[in-house]
């Protein structure tokens, strides 16, 4: 036998103990120093705001993509700068779509401007960030409630640019 | 890693005709078939579906996996548990045992739920989505990482027998669960009143609930996403890793503390 009797067979393996207490050392003081995943990059300018949103100027008649969100909201800063920048659905967005940023401002100014509410009624929005493709006319195609991963999102945004042209009947 | 350990676990999860037909029901029939349908009909993507073939069908997996597996299989005449006895009279560590059936079980899982995802990808280019190989394969590992945390967290809740922290843990896992079917997001909070309002601040409450548990109890790496990030997340690899290391360190500990005799269960 390799090993003799009176080896104990309820030792702990000291590697292990050391990699655990070495990551959850790692893991505390990151969390004291914070994420910093609210910094949003300039992949992102192809987005128009709602209030200055000129509808003529969809003249190539691609889809909607509204994405309704809140300052305070974190699950949208995670989705700005961890989904929204992912190379992939950058370029699909500016190829696929017209995206516009509906921001809510009813908790910090108590009410939104009247396109805000309209638009959030009509779209059924009860949670941020909400993800709504919509044919140039404005009907519904598809929604994504809530800060999926990139893999999700790529899938729901190029499912719903197909479906997009069949619905508007062009 | 213990080599008999290994494979008698392995094979004790395939033992239990149930079991096995329950892992196929809920690891490839459903979501499979709920892929098919989303694409044959041309629905938007569904939730529900994203939930079935993510972590939490590896959780679903996992139930049917562990249930007997880790623990009472093990010491069952009818279930080959007969040889365990035998095992013992070799000179096995604890830390081994348990750390040989993480792994066995893990291993098992991942390889279910990663087999499930590479079928749904199959079928999504089949159906004309983009996928790349990059996304089929960060789908894949994120599916063993999965594996690996809740296969610790199942082996800890097994392994450590007071009630109390069983309640916890299982009560933990459900509030998870009911989180899982929406990915992270916050409420709107629209101005309502009455049981509009208690029910809004409910549905704010569990989802706050299962996202904390979701970010310090069972934390996930989406593979695709890290590697496409502007910045690489080192705070959910670190808060993978020394989640999984914690429960097993815990796991081994509390099999250390334990007595075993012959009978036990």
């Amino acid at each position: 036998m390799a090993r003799t009797e009176d080896i104990s067979t309820t030792t702990m393996p000291r590697l292990l103990l050391v990699l655990t207490l070495a990551c959850l050392t790692l893991r505390l003081g990151m969390l004291t120093v914070g994420s910093s995943h609210a910094k949003v990059s300039a992949a992102q300018n192809c987005w128009t705001d709602v209030n200055s949103f000129d509808p003529h100027s969809n003249a190539a008649g691609r889809p909607l993509l509204y994405e309704f969100r809140a300052d305070w909201c974190e699950p949208c800063r995670r989705l700005e700068s961890t989904v929204l920048t992912n190379r992939q659905i950058a370029d699909l967005i500016a190829k696929q779509f017209l995206p516009v940023r509906v921001t809510d401002r009813l908790k910090e100014s108590g009410k939104n401007t009247q396109l805000v509410t309209d638009l959030e009624k009509r779209y059924h929005i009860f949670a941020f960030p909400t993800l709504v493709v919509t044919s140039p006319g404005g009907e519904e195609v598809a929604t994504l409630v809530g800060s999926a991963s990139a893999l999700s999102t790529v899938h729901f945004l190029s499912r719903a640019a197909r479906s997009a042209p069949a619905f508007n009947g062009n | 890693m213990n080599k008999a350990i290994l494979v008698f676990t392995t094979m004790s999860c395939f033992l239990d005709t149930i079991k096995v037909a329950y892992v196929i029901l809920l690891g490839f029939v459903i979501p499979i078939g709920m892929k098919w349908a989303s694409l044959v009909h041309g629905v938007s993507e569904s939730q529900t579906f994203e939930m079935l073939s993510g972590s939490v069908g590896v959780a679903f997996v996992l139930t049917g996996l562990c249930l007997g597996v880790a623990g009472n299989s093990a010491v069952s005449s009818s279930r080959g548990g007969e040889c365990l006895p035998l095992l013992f009279t070799r000179p096995v560590t604890r830390a081994e045992y348990v750390l040989t059936k993480w792994a066995a079980i893990a291993l098992t899982c991942g390889t279910i739920t990663a087999l499930q995802n590479l079928v749904v990808a199959a079928l999504g280019i089949a159906f004309g989505e983009q996928w790349t190989p990059g996304m089929v394969f960060g789908q894949m590992l994120e599916r063993f990482l999965d594996a690996g945390i809740l296969s610790a967290a199942f082996m800890l809740t097994i392994f450590a027998r007071h009630w109390l922290f069983q309640v916890a843990a299982i009560v933990s896992f459900y509030i998870w669960l009911v989180g899982q079917t929406l990915p992270p997001v916050s409420i709107a909070g629209p101005n309502v009143s009455g049981t509009d309002e208690i029910s809004l601040s409910a549905t704010d409450f569990l989802l706050k609930a299962s996202q904390w548990i979701g970010n310090v109890i069972l934390p996930t790496i989406h593979v695709y996403d890290s590697v496409n990030a502007v910045e690489f997340p080192w705070t959910s690899v670190v808060a993978y890793f020394s989640t999984v290391l914690l429960y097993l360190v815990c796991a081994i500990a509390v099999t250390n503390k334990r007595d075993f005799f012959y009978g036990t269960n």
